[in-house]
């Protein structure tokens, strides 16, 4: 062979080549990525009071019997959000030796829940408010009733009174 | 005098192109092509996102707890005019939702938020010869009527033609 078809041959391949490379280049381009995400949510209970501090004040006696007649305030309302599964709220008071009265009830319990007809603060364990929550949130008005009879004389008491979602 | 003179020049007229055309000893010559063939790039810059909604993202009375991711980027270099990047996930029936939005994209135009499926959904519009790149935002959403749980995405970001 001569020379310049030497040449030539060698430039041809090496054009080849090139064409080559550039179209396998082209081919290993990315044209899509992946990513792995987890969401994960883990079982979550909360639970909110609005409303301040309550005062109650018994200062009325009825004319029937001659005994003080009960004050009330619906002026809070309890929320709460569960994703588990058959939970419950519960109500305590820190006052052990209450000597008036206290009674909660909870009122228009929205979505799921069952609420307790009544419940009587009296410084005992936990009282069950309202029962069956499952997956959901909700809310009720809390209606506070206290009462004292003429026997029990004046005085004040306070209450620090706590709500906790716990297993049902 | 003249004929001498004539003489010689007619002598150098022959010879010269003879001279010139004894430089050259030889030409090549090849035709070089330079095919450029549609070049698309997407990157991100992590491959693993871990989301996770625990009590501090749930409020008392509500339903739906989020929470939200945005620290993975994409990036993309493409050579082709006229081309969009779509999201899809490969979890068909996810037990929470799970949304995504281009963030403040250096080209193109962001498509409205993106809640993610098996189909695929526009991310990014008009991102047509460019490279550029976006932070991605992740928004986790769950009801508390889901219960706990996970869910696993893996999630394919994909150049088409727009």
């Amino acid at each position: 062979m001569k020379p310049k078809t030497q040449n030539m041959a060698r430039n041809l391949a090496g054009s080849i080549l090139l064409l080559v490379n550039l179209t396998s280049f082209s081919n290993a381009q990315m044209s899509s990525a992946t990513q792995i995400l987890t969401l994960s949510v883990k079982e979550l209970n909360a639970i909110d009071l609005v409303g301040g501090e309550i005062d109650l004040q018994i200062n009325r006696v009825s004319e029937t019997t001659n005994q003080p007649l009960p004050a009330e305030n619906a002026g809070s309302r309890l929320l709460w959000t569960s994703n588990g599964e058959n939970r419950k709220i519960t109500v305590a008071t820190n006052n052990t030796a209450a000597r008036f009265s206290l009674r909660i009830i909870a009122k228009n319990v929205s979505t799921s829940g069952s609420s307790a007809t009544e419940v009587i603060l009296n410084g005992d364990a936990p009282k069950d408010l309202i029962r069956s929550v499952s997956r959901s949130s909700g809310s009720c008005t809390i209606k506070y009733i206290a009462a004292a009879d003429v026997s029990e004389g004046t005085g004040t008491e306070h209450h620090l009174v706590t709500y906790t979602i716990t297993g049902g | 005098m003249t004929l001498k003179c004539f003489s010689g020049f007619a002598i150098l007229m022959v010879l010269a192109p003879s001279l010139a055309f004894s430089q050259v000893y030889g030409t090549a010559g090849h035709i070089v092509t330079v095919k450029v063939q549609p070049v698309t790039v997407l990157q991100l810059n992590a491959g693993i996102v871990n989301m996770n909604i625990t009590g501090a993202n749930a409020v008392a009375g509500q339903d739906q707890m989020t929470v939200t991711d945005q620290t993975t980027s994409l990036l993309w270099g493409t050579n082709s005019s006229t081309k969009k990047i779509s999201v899809s996930t490969s979890l068909a029936s996810p037990l929470y939702t799970l949304k995504v939005l281009a963030v403040s994209p250096t080209v193109g135009t962001a498509a409205p938020q993106v809640t993610l499926s098996t189909l695929g959904a526009d991310l990014l519009l008009n991102i047509g010869r460019s490279s550029g790149s976006c932070k991605l935002q992740y928004t986790g959403i769950a009801l508390a009527s889901k219960g706990a749980g996970s869910d696993s995405h893996t999630i394919t970001f994909t150049v088409q033609t727009q």
